[in-house]
């Protein structure tokens, strides 16, 4: 009986699929595609989720919405979500970190928690910096394992800074939809100037989750103040038209992106 | 040749339109046209690439669009949200392509994002494979280069 009725429905959705077919006007395989100003404006209206399966459509809808000045459109006119990063610790060794998506939400709605792992060998992860949505975690403080999320694509990227601390993640003033990570060393140079890194990421040239870093130190001219306060992990520096600042008690330091 | 205040458009075959100038300037190139050279304003303005049906269609969501502009109680809001509505469903896709061009090219930018967002819905929430048969295009990736996207991006499912 099952059996039948399962032929019943299959020889049913072969017809179905036949009518729709002969439906279906023949003139619709004859669409020119859309010129790329056009779909980039239709594609940057999608909502994130929507834009990643754009992705798998077909090459030039791949390329398309992988371009940096696609992703500042995106960001453009989409509202960024409001996502609330919960910690909470199950017992003395471990933490548990999950992501509550605001979006839309009121008084009354209630959302759900979605859980998170930050590291499979990571027993307490420690939330420290967050950018438009990109994530940073401390995944072990002695050997300076840091974790950078992305909760909307699931991109995750270990970063390892074995001689100094991250001091937070921003976003690129300039080339937009490009994110940097500041990383700066508790050791002097031999000219005794502080040592300060930047991590330019680009999400669209990465073609694994796990990308391979490029670091660059941040230079000075000769005639300019030499950094000489590392930014305190309690007030993170903020970034105006390209600068650097951070507070070094009573002191000011900057530092030019 | 048009009385005053009204211009004349022609279609890329041949068809003429008389319309109200306010009606006309709802597109930006149309608009600065008229704007730099006042001859436009008496002449027959040609609409390179754009046919009588698409023109037309064009010309009727401008109308109301234009006329609403002009005055908010006979056109109210809520009436120009349900024109949008019908206007964009009515539409097949092969002319919902015509007018998405014809609207980027004429830079009626408001018809624009309705047809973008139209053609948006129409992709949200879709399979991959469902969004290709709707828009008829062709998956040019090899099945190494499928399976490594589906890789990265199972997340997206």
């Amino acid at each position: 009986m099952c059996i039948l009725q399962m032929w019943i429905s299959s020889l049913w959705n072969q017809l179905a699929v036949s009518i729709i077919r002969a439906l279906t006007p023949k003139i619709s395989t004859i669409i020119p595609p859309l010129p790329d100003d056009i779909l980039v404006e239709i594609l940057s209206k999608l909502p994130a989720k929507s834009v990643l399966v754009c992705r798998c459509v077909c090459r030039s809808w791949k390329d398309l919405t992988s371009t940096p000045e696609f992703l500042a459109l995106h960001l453009n006119k989409n509202r960024v979500p409001t996502i609330v990063v919960q910690q909470r610790t199950i017992c003395d060794s471990k933490k548990e970190i999950s992501l509550i998506d605001c979006w839309g939400a009121t008084e009354k709605t209630t959302r759900t928690p979605r859980k998170i792992s930050v590291s499979s060998d990571s027993q307490i992860p420690e939330f420290l910096y967050a950018c438009n949505g990109l994530l940073i975690f401390l995944e072990d403080c002695k050997l300076q394992h840091y974790c950078l999320l992305n909760p909307t694509t699931q991109q995750k990227v270990r970063l390892f800074t074995p001689e100094g601390s991250i001091y937070g993640v921003f976003f690129h003033p300039f080339v937009k939809a490009q994110y940097c990570v500041l990383w700066g060393g508790l050791f002097l140079r031999k000219d005794g100037r502080l040592r300060i890194r930047i991590l330019d990421l680009d999400w669209s040239k990465s073609q694994s989750h796990e990308q391979t870093l490029n670091w660059r130190e941040l230079s000075y001219d000769d005639d300019d103040a030499p950094v000489s306060h590392e930014p305190k992990f309690q007030s993170p520096p903020v970034i105006v038209d390209g600068v650097f600042y951070w507070m070094v008690g009573y002191r000011f330091a900057t530092s030019r992106h | 040749m048009a009385s005053k205040g009204n211009l004349t458009l022609k279609s890329c075959n041949g068809k003429e339109f008389i319309v109200e100038e306010k009606v006309a300037v709802m597109s930006t190139t149309i608009k600065n046209m008229v704007d730099v050279d006042d001859s436009f304003a008496q002449g027959v303005i040609p609409i390179i690439g754009v046919d009588g049906k698409i023109l037309a269609k064009l010309i009727e969501y401008c109308k109301e669009h234009a006329e609403a502009d002009e005055d908010e109680e006979v056109k109210s809001e809520e009436y120009l949200k349900k024109f949008d509505e019908k206007f964009v469903d009515e539409l097949n896709l092969n002319d919902l392509y015509d007018l998405l061009k014809a609207s980027n090219y004429l830079e009626i930018t408001k018809l624009l994002n309705l047809l973008c967002q139209k053609v948006a819905s129409m992709i949200k929430g879709k399979k991959p494979e469902e969004i290709r048969r709707i828009f008829n295009i062709k998956n040019d990736f090899t099945p190494e280069e499928e399976e490594e996207i589906n890789r990265q991006n199972p997340w997206a499912f």
